[in-house]
């Protein structure tokens, strides 16, 4: 797949226009129906590919985007990998996490060979059909805000653990010869040793060398993200060159990166190139199938959606509410999971290539993919109101023991942007009255110097949504925007509470009507403090420079106390 | 044949390895990616990524038109015009004349005119004292003419395509038009509607963007013409203002990995130079680093401006364009430029990248010399500005710099009816200060405008530049004022303290002490207190913006 010839029929071709766009229509429609985009994409694919119109091919182009696809996906998947956010809940999600992979690994495997599929299809479906979609249940959930809600982290935190597994899955299919068992070990041993050696380089770099390297790159996003397609391109070479899986190498890639304060901006880049890329991927998907291949198992396909999605739900509710969640916790974290997961395409494709199994397979997980993504959306959607209705049918599972444990949720909270001399001064300030500080800075040089002060630091761009989220800029109660930058002042305005009090910078005065036009309490401009202070001074100054000689006095010692630091 | 895997993975990690050296020497990564390119070309078969780098300028082309704000543009205009008509007849024409003489044929000798006009606004932006200072007036006059040249350098590249593309040159202006106006209704109508409807979603004005994108591009390329026209029309459609934002945001990693790839492949297909490419090279390096920017300080000071600000905005436009490369890239796809002038361009373009880095660094020194060494004046009758002492000063305040924090304490001694003197360079503030009584539009530095100010017999100056040497030169002045002085750092604060300053203003310092005074207010008061301070911030923001206009 790797010996492509660069030089022809890589550049943009009406194949491809017409793909994209079908695909964004296809997307507008998706968001309309709140349905997730890659089921839009995948159904591009049908549409324009043999099942129904036939008008677009499978060119070295689409192949070329869509492996590189694949592989930043493994980055991105690598790099989401945050172990601190579910620290807290670490060992209920676990436990959680290990009986669920056994139980739907089971129960996966029960479906399709009670409905009559060979011992090896059997085998490559549950595996392909075991895993939760990431990107519905976190894209729903970040939506609704309830990604840090306890049912949102304890299905995140099963969906790493699962992240996991998968990446042992893909291991195993990478094996030379699937037919013997011995070749498949030691191809995992192998495979696991070398991983190990990556993983143990990975670490290293990105705990001695890579602090530096970003540091070094400063606020320059377009260097950031350079580095960090380097970081992805060594680790996927590498791979490639020892023969191991090279969505495995990515993954590691990302892995390594993930524990970084630096992680959260680069995941913000890597996500629109990815997104373009996995559009063309699940397109690629929808092209490669006939209709023989779609309409093979439709009727297997209805049968054990429904099956999968009852059955998977029920597992997960036993599960959580076994750790003495509540049972309002446990229906909500186990209503999200019920569908199968974008990489039941990503392992069919891989064990279609591999030859052990054919393209109707992957025509029955495509159909399990659309039916139980597209439900589960809207059950994601009104889990809430869902819960409401059927709340009286789960009541056994109260008991006095169960309850959940505090979450913590920005909440109430004072939001300092941009991070100087000016606002540091600010934070026991704020502290005080709020309680919790957050701050967020585009420059990474302040991670270190951050770690000393008693406010929360984020590295990262608020032009990003998801970063809007992360720091709970719509639940502040006092929002101090001195970043300077008109996009972000005009989203902070959108996006406030209400009752939120802002003080924001503008560059100059133009801009500082328009704010305030827009609804901000205070605009500054940072020369018009510092001349007012100074124009209180000559003031005292004029009418007696002795006055003017006291009123100087702090400062003066402030600076030489700073000087010396 | 490598794999494009393993490709990408040489782009990728040389390009990488050198950006953070060049970002490190240079702050600029442009050329780093040019010569990880000449590196890595070494291991890679010369037309490997031909194919991709044309996704490269799809993407630079894209995203220059969608940040394109022609509003701009309004400042400095006619200084901008002039400058690019200068560029244009002083050394367009003339090396257009002599290449093609020398036997180079019309195309040929067009390209290398194009390259010793147009600079570009790509690499000013990544220079970080261009960006910086993007609200003075040298940064305003050069932006406009740097847009002025990407643009005409696009129009060059629509008008080269019959040549290129062997398609008739009625036909591609009349596709060209209607792709315009297409753009313009997309613009107007479409994506603010499909902004809304998406409810702002990130992905999915990703996906409208890249659609126009790739669907202006084919069309491009179907009739015939180039597929930078397409790439910036698509851009255009998206260049309006809140839309952008997101888009560009978005898109703007998907340009970055292209252009690597673009600017690597560039370098990679640099072979070892010839005599004939060397001289090129050496004709457009000289002119640009030389000639142009003479030409450019003439134009803007017969423009009015004065020395200073002609000078800095000389010293950042001194650089070949990208677009120059992605002209040539063009004709080398078709084969119609020739090797010596194709390879003259990518080296000239290389090194003169590297120069503005540090023609821009250095251009507070440069400018002096030039000012000291060259017999360059703005004409007398079209000086705008001019010093004058109009009363007896004594007792006096003096202010150097009026900008907005001198302007504020400037705004109080009127009030209260103190003389007082300003002392500024910067033509910024001219406008501002043109109606004082007492202004000295020349340097601080120079002892004549202390001589002028009457030092001597000051009650007190108070300096707010923040340049270490203006401070300096306060400080070793012999008078018994009060002196007060600007430091951004409280290390050098608190030296100037120890020399014979009498305060030191720290901006953060004084700017942080009132800033938390309001957010105390604001925090702990009731609506009322707030609604006056709210009030109060605005009248003043309101009067000072009447006294500016």
């Amino acid at each position: 797949m790797f010996d492509i010839a660069v030089t022809e029929g890589l550049f943009i071709t009406w194949d491809l226009v017409v793909l994209i766009v079908t695909a964004t229509t296809l997307g507008y429609i998706a968001h309309k129906t709140y349905q997730p985009n890659l089921v839009a994409y995948l159904i591009t694919g049908i549409i324009l590919g043999p099942v129904f119109l036939n008008i677009v091919q499978e060119t070295a182009l689409l192949e070329v985007i869509s492996e590189l696809g694949l592989a930043l996906l493994l980055f991105l998947l690598g790099l989401q990998l945050k172990f601190d956010a579910i620290k807290n809940i670490l060992k209920p999600v676990l436990r959680i996490a290990f009986w669920q992979t056994v139980l739907q690994t089971s129960l996966a495997f029960v479906i399709p060979y009670l409905l009559g599929f060979t011992l090896l299809e059997t085998t490559v479906i549950a595996l392909c059909t075991v895993f939760g979609a990431t990107p519905v249940i976190v894209k729903l959930l970040d939506e609704k805000d309830e990604i840090n809600s306890l049912p949102g982290k304890i299905d995140v935190g099963v969906l790493i653990v699962q992240d996991l597994y998968l990446v042992l899955i893909l291991t195993i299919f990478s094996a030379p010869d699937l037919s013997q068992p011995l070749v498949i070990a030691t191809n995992f041993i192998k495979v696991m040793g070398l991983m190990a050696l990556l993983a143990v380089f990975s670490y290293a770099v990105s705990r001695w060398v890579l602090p530096k390297v970003i540091e070094e790159v400063g606020n320059n996003k377009h260097l950031l993200f350079l580095n960090g397609a380097a970081w992805a391109f060594l680790f996927i070479s590498l791979s490639l060159y020892l023969e191991v899986s090279v969505e495995v190498g990515a993954f590691i890639a990302g892995l390594g990166l993930a524990q970084s304060p630096y992680s959260e901006e680069l995941k913000q880049q890597v996500k629109p190139i990815t997104d373009f890329f996995m559009m063309v991927f699940f397109a690629t998907i929808g092209l490669g199938l006939t209709p023989e291949y779609l309409t093979a198992y439709w009727k297997r396909a209805i049968v054990a959606s429904a099956v999968l999605m009852v059955g998977n739900f029920l597992i997960m509710l036993y599960l959580i509410d076994r750790e003495k969640f509540s049972p309002e916790t446990s229906f909500l974290g186990s209503i999200n999971m019920v569908q199968v997961s974008e990489f039941s395409l990503v392992v069919g494709a891989l064990a279609v290539t591999r030859g052990l199994v054919g393209n109707e397979i992957l025509g029955y997980l495509s159909l399990m993919a659309v039916i139980t993504m597209g439900i589960s959306t809207y059950i994601i959607k009104y889990n809430h109101e869902i819960y409401d209705r059927v709340e009286h049918l789960f009541e056994f599972l109260e008991s006095e023991e169960k309850g959940d444990m505090d979450i913590k949720t920005l909440k109430d909270h004072a939001i300092i942007i941009g991070y100087d001399e000016i606002t540091r001064r600010l934070i026991p300030v704020l502290k005080e009255k709020y309680g919790d500080v957050v701050v967020i800075d585009k420059n990474p040089k302040y991670v270190e110097t951050m770690k000393d002060e008693n406010a929360e630091f984020f590295f990262g761009n608020l032009k990003h949504g998801e970063m809007r989220r992360t720091i709970g800029l719509e639940r502040a109660s006092i929002i101090i925007g001195l970043a300077r930058d008109e996009a972000i002042n005009r989203r902070i305005l959108e996006k406030k509470r209400k009752d939120a009090i802002t003080f924001l910078r503008a560059k100059n005065r133009e801009e500082a009507a328009e704010l305030y036009d827009l609804g901000a309490d205070f605009v500054i401009i940072k020369r018009m403090l510092s001349g007012e202070k100074m124009t209180e001074y000559i003031e005292a100054f004029l009418e007696d420079p002795k006055l003017f000689e006291e009123k100087i006095e702090g400062d003066k010692q402030v600076i030489d106390w700073e000087a010396r630091l | 044949m490598i794999g494009i895997i393993y490709t990408f993975g040489l782009v990728f990690v040389l390009s990488a390895v050198l950006a953070l050296i060049f970002h490190k020497v240079f702050e600029l990564t442009i050329p780093a990616y040019i010569i990880a390119g000449i590196v890595g070309g070494l291991f890679l078969e010369e037309e490997a990524l031909l194919e991709l780098l044309k996704w490269g300028i799809a993407f630079v082309v894209f995203i220059f038109g969608a940040k394109l704000e022609p509003d701009k543009l309004k400042h400095g205009m006619g200084g901008s015009i002039l400058n690019v008509g200068l560029h244009i007849a002083g050394i367009g024409l003339p090396f257009f004349g002599v290449f093609y003489l020398a036997g180079f044929g019309t195309l040929n000798s067009i390209f290398v005119s194009a390259a010793l006009v147009f600079s570009s606004s790509l690499t000013g932006t990544e220079l970080s004292e261009k960006y910086a200072t993007i609200e003075l007036l040298y940064g305003r006059l050069a932006e406009a003419t740097d847009i002025i040249h990407d643009v005409l350098a696009i129009i060059l590249i629509l008008l080269l395509s019959p040549v290129l593309f062997e398609v008739g040159m009625g036909h591609a202006l009349s596709v060209a038009g209607g792709m315009f106006v297409f753009a313009l209704a997309v613009r107007r109508y479409l994506f603010p509607w499909l902004f809304e409807i998406s409810d702002s979603s990130e992905e999915l004005m990703l996906l409208s963007g890249i659609s126009l994108l790739v669907l202006m591009i084919a069309i491009s390329e179907f009739v015939g013409i180039s597929i930078v026209v397409g790439a910036f029309f698509a851009g255009i459609a998206f260049s309006k203002f809140p839309y952008n934002i997101e888009l560009v945001e978005c898109v703007e990693s998907l340009k970055d990995f292209f252009a690597a790839i673009l600017f690597f492949s560039l370098g990679a297909l640099v072979a070892f130079p010839t005599t004939a490419s060397l001289i090129i090279a050496l004709t457009i390096i000289t002119m640009t680093i030389f000639v142009k920017p003479l030409l450019t300080a003439i134009s803007l000071m017969h423009y009015g401006y004065d020395k200073r600000t002609a000078y800095r905005c000389a010293l950042t436009l001194d650089q070949v364009s990208e677009f120059v490369l992605i002209l040539a890239i063009q004709a080398y796809l078709v084969t119609a430029i020739a090797e010596p002038v194709f390879q003259g361009i990518i080296l000239a373009t290389t090194v003169t990248m590297i120069t503005t880095a540090y023609t821009d660094n250095y251009s507070g020194k440069i400018q002096d010399w030039l000012s000291r060494n060259l017999p360059l004046e703005t004409p007398e009758g079209l000086q705008r500005y001019s010093t004058q002492i109009t009363s007896e000063l004594k007792d006096h305040i003096i202010l150097v710099g009026y900008d907005v924090q001198g302007e504020k304490i400037g705004e109080y001694l009127k009030e209260c009816d103190r003389e007082f003197v300003v002392i500024d360079v910067n033509p910024e503030v001219f406008e501002s200060a043109k109606d004082l009584k007492n202004r000295i539009f020349k340097s601080a530095k120079d002892d004549e405008s202390w001589e002028l100010a009457n030092y001597k017999e000051a009650a007190m100056i108070i300096s707010t530049p923040p340049q270490k040497h203006i401070s300096e030169k306060v400080l070793s002045l012999d008078t018994e004022a009060v002196k007060v002085v600007r430091s951004n750092s409280f290390r050098e604060a608190s030296s100037f303290l120890e020399k014979d300053a009498d305060y030191v203003m720290v901006p953060d310092l004084l700017a942080a002490e009132q800033l938390v005074d309001y957010v105390e207010e604001a925090i702990y008061g009731d609506k009322e207190v707030i609604e006056r301070l709210r009030e109060m911030l605005m009248e003043e923001l309101k009067e000072e913006m009447e006294e500016f206009e």
